[in-house]
This record gives structure tokens, sequence and C-alpha cells, in this order.
């Protein structure tokens, strides 16, 4: 493993720093999980690839069954690892969150984020649509929970998510931030949530780079779209039924409520 | 009904309760099991694509995955309830060149098998491939 600076447990998540974090304001933090369509996880790796930030530490769910651990010429990682680029933090997971581990895991992230003075966390995710397979360029839309984020959001015209549940980490995210002293906002894209989709990953980087002030190309991810599809087919079908089990797929229904 | 008639349908609740948890368990464990390229994958699932499927009111539609599909070299087929695909891709794919560095396998070819609910009309079948996806559509059956 590489040489860990500093180590906190919370919540029974370990958190690994390889050198010490220091954030300037506005921070943010972006996450991205394999979800539906891979949108979270096809984004992050992108943009790590675009933006080229250090490696600065990593995550491990101790308790995760079986355990897992990742090995890149040959050195063993932790399943997620966490990346810096001046005052932007990102993490990239190879694996989805198991169900059982959701809420534990969500809570510790916005402990960790609070610890590290981030302002904003942003989550990237795919949104399960009937509408995707008529769409050449899916559209994205963006759910927020604090007053700083929601003026962001205004400024760069980002369409918001109009009505519906989301399910999984990024619920607790939006519902918790704010006890964290967080803004928050998820970006929805549109997706086939059973199918690799870069495509919807590219719509989603965009509204990033316009929240975040950084332009990220998405040429490149358009160009090796259909190989990255190939690559992530085994990803899919484990994040599906992960995804059928925290119940991911109700993000459109309508809420009973219509006032 | 008897005291003992009542402990009897509990206990036999609980039971059932148990063997449900207990399955409940085993999905939960078997689903954690991760697949990574570089790890081994049954080299029989390396030629069948991915596919998701979906009813509206008015149709049934099946998008089938298959990236770098030759579209001039593609066989659409129902029969039996099934929708058959076969199709080749542009050129062979290496394992290795999408990530898998243990296996020594290519993709050249899709197979797949689709069941199809009865209420869809596969005599008024049709199909478009845009980006290396596969969309069947059927008008549903009134």
């Amino acid at each position: 493993m590489p040489k860990v600076k500093n180590e906190e447990e919370i919540e029974g998540i370990v958190f690994q720093e390889y050198e010490d974090i220091e954030l300037n304001s506005p921070s943010y933090l972006i996450v991205g999980f394999p979800d539906a369509g891979l949108v979270g996880g096809i984004s992050i790796s992108h943009i790590i690839r675009e933006m080229g930030p250090m490696e600065v530490g990593g995550i491990d769910i101790p308790r995760l069954t079986p355990p897992v651990v990742f090995v890149k010429d040959g050195e063993a990682k932790p399943p997620m690892k966490l990346f810096k680029k001046e005052n932007i933090l990102m993490i990239a997971s190879e694996i989805p969150i198991p169900a059982t581990t959701i809420q534990v895991f969500s809570y510790a992230l916005l402990e960790y984020a609070m610890r590290r003075r981030v302002d904003f966390v942003i989550g990237i995710t795919g949104l399960g649509s009937g509408e995707r397979v008529n769409k050449e360029k899916p559209s994205v839309f963006a759910a927020y929970s604090g007053e700083k984020i929601k003026k962001v959001l205004g400024e760069k015209s980002i369409p918001l998510f109009s009505e519906g549940a989301i399910l999984g980490p990024f619920a607790i995210f939006l519902k918790e931030a704010r006890r964290f002293r967080l803004d928050s906002t998820v970006l929805l894209a549109e997706a086939f949530p059973e199918l690799p989709d870069p495509e919807a990953a590219s719509v989603a980087i965009e509204a990033l780079s316009k929240i975040i002030d950084v332009n990220i190309g998405v040429q490149k991810l358009l160009e090796e779209a259909e190989y990255i599809r190939l690559r992530n087919r085994e990803l899919m079908k484990q994040t599906a039924r992960l995804m059928a089990q925290a119940g991911r797929g109700a993000e459109a229904q309508p809420s009973l409520l219509y006032t | 009904m008897s005291w003992e008639d009542e402990f009897d349908l509990i206990r036999s609740y609980i039971r059932r309760r148990m063997k449900e948890l207990e399955k409940e368990l085993e999905n939960a464990f078997s689903s954690m099991h991760v697949i990574h390229p570089s790890m081994s994958i049954r080299p029989s699932s390396f030629d069948e694509p991915l596919h998701e499927a979906y009813e509206t009111e008015d149709e049934c539609v099946v998008v089938v995955d298959v990236p770098l599909l030759d579209e001039t070299n593609v066989t659409v087929v129902a029969q039996d309830g099934l929708i058959k695909i076969e199709g080749r891709t542009r050129r062979a794919i290496k394992a290795e060149e999408i990530g898998y560095s243990v296996i020594r396998k290519e993709i050249s070819r899709y197979y797949k098998e689709i069941a199809i609910s009865r209420q869809c009309d596969v005599s008024n079948m049709s199909y478009s491939i845009r980006n290396g996806r596969l969309v069947i559509r059927m008008p549903k059956l009134k």
C-alpha cells in the first residue's frame, strides 16, 4: 500500500491520506460511483484523465464482504481513490456501493468533507429514462440542497430536476449536507440504466464544467465511447444487480403529493 | 382457535421469515462479488451483449448494446417468443484492448436470445442501429 501520512476512521470507514490535504475556497468534492448507466464512474474516470489530479489518498470499507483490494503495477490500493487538483477533491470508486453499506459510507463521506473544509459536494449519476433511446444527446438536471449552490446553478443555467425521488448515497448527500455545513448538488444525466452510457457521462461533465468553472473536454470520451462500453460490461452487470437491491430506478416516478 | 394453534401459526411465520431472511442475505452477499476486467470471467459471456427492455403504453422496446457492430452484418429474427440477434463486429477486438490482462479471447461476433412478452407484436417488429446500439421496436397487441 502507498505510504499513509494520515488515517481517520469515521463510522467504520477508513480514510487514508498520502499527504496533507488543504483546500482553498471555493472547494469542491466531486463524487461518482458505478450506478445507473455507470454515469458516475465513467464521468469521474474521464475527469481524472483530463484534469490529471494527484492521487492523494484512498478510502476503504474494512467490513466489505468479500474483502477486496485493487492492484496496479503490483501495488495494492483501497477500492476507492482520492484525487486532488487545486481546490477540487475527487473520489473514484472501482466498486458499486453495496446496499448494506450506503448509509454508513454516505454519512462518513459527509463528515470527512466537513473536516477537510469542503464547500460544495457534487455528485454525478445516471437517471434511468425511457426517453434516452430517442435522444442523441441526453438531458442533464440538477437537484440541490443549500442556498449557495442554488445561486450557482441559477447563474450557470443548469436545468433543475423538476420532480421525482432520488435514492441511494446521493439522497443522503442532499438531505443531510446542511447538518455538515455543506452545500450539495447532484447532476442527473438521462441514461440507459443497465447499459454503460458514456454519452450521458459527457453531458454530466459539461454541466460540472460550468459549475466549477473548469473546462473539461469530452471529445475524447465520445470518440472512445464504444470501447468504454465494451470494457465496462461486467461492471455494469454487477452494478445493475446492486441497484435493484437499493431500489434505484424509481427516480423518474412522480411524487404522490402534487401540491 | 386454541392458544396452541396460535403458537403453531407464529412458529410457522417465524420459520418462513427466517428462510426469507437467509435468502435475502445470500443474495446480498453473492452480489457483492466484484468482477474487474483483470479478473476472470466466464468465456461464454464474452460474445453476449448487454440489453435492456421496457414497455410503453403502445410499444415494446429492446435496446441491445453492440459496440463496434458491423451494421451490414447483423440478423434479427423473432421466433417462438424469442428475438435472436447475431452480428459481427467491424474487426476482432482483443480482450487486452479493453482492459482484460489475463484472458486471451477476442470479440468478433455477438449472439443473444431475448425472451419477449406475449403482448408484443413481433410480426410488426422493426429495428435500427445507432452508435453501436440496436433498438428493436414492436407495437403492442390490442
